[in-house]
């Protein structure tokens, strides 16, 4: 028998270990029930046991796993296998642990309970730990099958948004996907958990309620950074801007809350808002063009100034002398607040007033296209004739007033009273969303409604009583890691949109011929 | 000392291809060079030479296609990797530390010991400089040199890095021809040495020059391969555009001319801090090309900039019309009466904004001379559409970035969106540089165009072809001064190149 010299390769080796990670598998399904295969075995027979639709899936996938597993061991070991096997192979073993997942949601979703239960199935064994490690080790060897394959990243021709789409939603899938294994991994259910971030978003009329009026300062707070972002002025001081304007507003309240009526006071409010927005924002804005100093560490120092001045006038001035030593500003008297209409703050029609005057403001006028031009390239602008100071100082000034009234509108509707949580996390997530839709101002208030029903939706969770496993509530940071892994997909899809990947592989002429 | 090569060609390119996107760049195109040759590139802009070499030097990867090197076939993934084969390219825009002297530019880089042994690399130098003839000092710091010495130092840059294979993108676009004739006895010697030398140009007369053989591309398609002995420069310009053209600069005469810009002692600073323009005085006449020629950096930009408003000048008088103008912001000078179109060196970077289609870029001069607070899409659509069909411009929309268009298509865009107004003094700064032989001479018409129209304009240019073809007088700048003026019809290009280096040489008078 001529027995053929191995030639010891990369690409072997690397199938060589693949290989045994496949028998590994395979023998661990038969042997050892706490690995991939053997969770699958195992739940595959508690599934088979309930019957019904659900069993025959189960049938169909177990054996679907159990046979690629033997075909891909078996093939890595022929001596003439090709570059095809080394990927089924590596891609298999990804698909063992999608299979294990689906397996998993559908004992979810037949009831059989949390995850905690399933492993109750497998006589109380401890399933997870042997997930993450396989689930590494198979990531691992996909990313080394990546890398090998890997020749460069070439820059596409910009999509259209109509072409777009698939991807956004492909990522905004996956992002759903990624949570509820997250979910299911710390061993929870994923699908009550999502019937929970939408009953508690938008799911019943007081959730809804609560999520309109969050987005009215949401909204504002994108128009504010769409606004100074167009003209490249980085302005991330709007969570100061909105503070100021909050104080501003907060000044007429508790000064003249009685003395004037409703209808004169809250315009002045209103006016007040926007002074105290648009002061906050002047002074970055001078201090560029006067001394070419970075917006962004002015502004963002302006931020920690505003919250202190609130924390000053809080434990001072303005403290409450209902509660003398507790150093928390009173309430607004109602001639200072808004009028709720459909229970929400009329503020949402200033909100949408301010939305269309953005809009048309930077479409259809000089300014707006002084802004662009400015911040497209600002010798382009000299050139012109364009009076750049005059336009940086004159647009700070807008996108401070914004935010100013956005404060306003918030502790006037909302918060009823003077506090440095007004801001909270508004000023860096609304720099996200205007970012997200590359700051489209009628794109920018529809992310940004969808932010604040997501986060008042993953709020909800830790206080669901559905949730709940041996009396323990799901963290409350599940919520922040369920819109950071959305944030990522999301922002992370913005790389297949504008690169595409090159693998080495066959070249074809343009006769057809394979090279 | 001639080198053993494998096979008699240096590079072999077959069937290469190229696109970006939608837009082929290369089409099937051949390139064979052999060692100890010096090969033309000829093609308009467009027409893909650029991207044809810059797969050779490793910026581009070829779609499809081989490259062959010394009778290898080679991938050539990166310029590290076209460094590592022999090829060298010395671009147009020169990649050189200004702090740094030649020497550390040269070196900069380079695998080698920790400690740097100076000597050893000085005296390799200055071999290298003596065997090919260079005429400088590689211990000067390469902001003191010129930019000719500039493009020398390039050019020993990659012959220290063991090119064998050199390619010069348009090297005598900023030479004067003193030293066009300097750097051709630097190829000739090269070549002699068994060296091959590509020479990618659009002036034909050079290549006849220098050239041995040429290879001529046209809209991506490679056309043919010739024996500069056996070809006209009429049948190579034809070649080049594809129909029998029978191209010619001629300065008719405008019926009236008379006087409307006036300067006087003007000092300007450049970016730098040391005056850029120093002390000049000129006048230019309604109804005649002024013409400026000068070596790059002789203060032609400070003094466009200054004239159209965007610096302030230290000192001096601009007087338009009548009336003075200096350190009056463009708008100013608009609302004041006074129409100056300004079409600047600096396309992309200045004129146009390239991430905006054709139409905002039309709207760019319309929309503050308006005076109306909402803006007016439809005329400059309007416009825009008008511009594409009379212009002939390529570009498949009218909100397709204006960086994705042909250079020769954005500088059409340019001159016509600064001359729609009518202008009463054009300043033209370098408005053929780039352009393909078609679009360079539209230019050269729309120009005297404005000219007969009785408008005053300056053509700051560095063809002195060009200059002494379409100007009816050329004012020479030498480090920020005037030179002298002279008429097209009574000097040479050798005058004119020894008054760029030397400044003025007496015998010329500053009266028109």
């Amino acid at each position: 028998m001529n027995m053929q010299k191995i030639h010891l390769s990369r690409k072997r080796i690397f199938r060589f270990i693949a290989a045994l990670f496949c028998l590994f598998q395979l023998a661990a399904a038969f042997l050892f029930r706490s690995t991939e295969a053997g969770s699958v075995a195992a739940s595959a027979r508690a599934l088979l046991a309930h019957g019904g639709v659900a069993g025959v899936i189960t049938g169909v996938i177990t054996i679907a796993v159990l046979t690629g597993l033997v075909l891909s061991t078996a093939l890595l070991f022929l001596p003439n296998a090709t570059r095809f096997t080394g990927r089924f192979c590596a891609l298999f073993t990804l698909c063992v642990q999608a299979a294990f997942s689906v397996l998993l949601l559908l004992l979810c979703w037949l009831g059989v309970g949390a995850p905690a239960r399933v492993s109750a199935l497998f006589g109380g064994e401890r399933v997870y730990p042997a997930n993450y490690v396989l689930l590494l080790l198979s990531a691992v060897i996909l990313g080394l099958l990546f890398v090998s394959r890997f020749e460069r990243i070439a820059k596409k021709t910009p999509p259209t948004i109509m072409q777009a789409l698939p991807v956004r939603l492909l990522a905004i899938l996956g992002a759903v996907l990624c949570s509820m294994l997250m979910i299911l991994l710390i061993g929870y259910n994923p699908l009550a958990a999502f019937e929970q971030i939408y009953k508690g978003s938008i799911g019943t009329k007081n959730a809804m309620t609560i999520t309109m009026e969050r987005s009215i300062p949401m909204v504002l707070g994108t128009m504010a950074v769409i606004v100074a972002f167009k003209m490249h002025f980085w302005n991330v001081g709007v969570a100061g801007q909105l503070t100021m304007g909050a104080i501003f507003a907060s000044f007429f309240a508790y000064q003249l809350g009685n003395a004037l009526p409703h209808a004169v006071l809250i315009p002045l409010m209103f006016v007040g808002g926007a002074v105290g927005g648009a002061f906050w924002g002047f002074l970055p804005a001078y201090a560029k063009v006067r001394w070419n100093t970075s917006e962004t560490l002015f502004a963002l120092m302006l931020n920690y100034i505003a919250t202190y001045i609130v924390q000053l006038l809080r434990r001072g001035p303005w403290e409450d002398p209902m509660m003398p030593s507790f150093g928390q500003c009173p309430m607004f008297v109602d001639n200072a607040r808004l009028t709720k209409i459909l229970g929400c703050s009329s503020g949402w029609i200033a909100a949408l007033v301010i939305l269309i005057l953005v809009t048309v403001y930077l479409q259809c006028t000089r300014h707006g296209f002084e802004i662009r031009v400015v911040g497209e390239q600002e010798k382009t602008a000299e050139y012109l004739g364009v009076p750049v100071k005059r336009v940086i100082v004159r647009t700070m000034l807008i996108s401070g007033a914004i935010a100013g009234i956005a404060g306003m509108l918030k502790i006037s509707g909302a918060d009823f009273k003077l506090n440095e949580t007004v801001a909270g996390d508004i000023g860096f997530t609304v720099i996200t969303v205007a970012w997200l839709v590359k700051l489209n101002p009628l794109a920018g208030a529809a992310v940004a409604v969808l932010f604040s029903a997501m986060n008042k939706g993953c709020e909800s969770l830790s206080m669901s009583a559905t949730l709940r496993v041996n009396g323990v509530n799901i963290p409350s940071a599940s919520a922040t890691v369920i819109i950071g892994i959305l944030l990522l997909f999301v922002l992370g899809s913005e790389f297949f949109l504008t690169y595409r990947i090159v693998f080495k592989g066959k070249r074809i002429t343009k006769g057809g011929a394979l090279k | 000392m001639k080198t053993v090569h494998a096979s008699e060609y240096a590079v072999q390119m077959k069937h290469c291809c190229k696109s970006f996107g939608r837009v082929v760049a290369n089409d099937n195109v051949d390139l064979r060079l052999k060692w100890g040759e010096i090969h033309a590139l000829l093609g308009e802009n467009g027409s893909g030479k650029t991207t044809l070499v810059n797969m050779l030097s490793g910026i581009y990867q070829p779609d499809d296609g081989e490259i062959w090197v010394d009778g290898n076939q080679a991938v050539i993934d990166s310029p590290k990797t076209a460094y590592q084969l022999g090829i060298g390219m010395i671009h147009q825009h020169f990649m050189l530390v200004d702090v740094l002297s030649a020497t550390e530019n040269i070196i900069l880089g380079q695998k080698g010991g920790v400690l740097l042994n100076r000597r050893k690399v000085s005296a390799e130098i200055c071999a290298m400089i003596d065997q090919y003839g260079f005429h400088i000092d590689p211990n000067r710091k390469i902001s003191e040199m010129s930019v000719s010495e500039k493009q020398t130092v390039e050019i020993i840059k990659a012959l220290y890095r063991g090119a064998e294979i050199l390619i010069l993108d348009e090297p005598t676009a900023v030479l004067t021809p003193q030293e066009t004739d300097r750097l051709f006895d630097v190829l000739r010697r090269m070549k002699d040495e068994g060296k091959c030398v590509v020479l990618i140009s659009h002036k034909i007369n050079e290549l006849f020059a220098v050239a041995d053989k040429v290879t001529i591309l046209r809209k991506g398609k490679f056309i043919e391969e010739l024996d500069m002995k056996a070809v006209t420069p009429d049948q190579l310009t034809s070649d080049m555009v594809g129909y029998p053209a029978k191209l010619s600069l001629n300065c008719p005469q405008s019926g009236e001319v008379k006087p409307y810009l006036s300067v006087r002692n003007l000092t300007v600073r450049g970016i730098s801090g040391a005056e850029s323009v120093k002390n000049l005085s000129f006048d230019a006449n309604a109804g005649e090309i002024l013409g400026i020629a000068g070596i790059a950096g002789s203060g032609q930009k400070e003094l466009c900039d200054a004239l159209a408003g965007i610096t302030v000048p230290e000192n001096g008088v601009i007087a338009a019309g009548g009336k003075e103008i200096q350190g009056m912001n463009p708008l100013s000078v608009y609302r004041a009466g006074i129409h100056i179109a300004y079409v600047p060196e600096d396309r992309l970077g200045m004129g146009l904004i390239p991430s905006m289609g054709m139409a905002e870029n039309v709207m760019l001069r319309s929309f503050e001379r308006t005076g109306s607070f909402f803006l007016d899409k439809k005329t400059a659509v309007q416009d825009s559409a008008r511009m594409v069909k009379e212009l002939d411009i390529a570009t498949p929309d009218l909100l397709t970035p204006v960086s994705r268009l042909s250079g020769g298509n954005v500088q059409k865009v340019l001159l016509e969106r600064e001359i729609q107004d009518h202008p009463q003094l054009l300043i033209a700064a370098y408005p053929v540089r780039g352009l393909d032989i078609g679009a360079s001479y539209k230019i050269y018409d729309m120009m005297t165009a404005e000219k007969l129209r009785g408008a005053c304009v300056l053509f700051i240019g560095e063809d002195l072809d060009a200059l002494l073809g379409i100007c009816d007088r050329i004012l020479v700048l030498c480090g920020g001064e005037a030179a002298g003026y002279v008429k097209p019809a009574e000097t040479t290009k050798n005058e004119i190149g020894y008054m760029m280096m030397n400044g003025s040489i007496g015998k010329e008078e500053m009266a028109v």
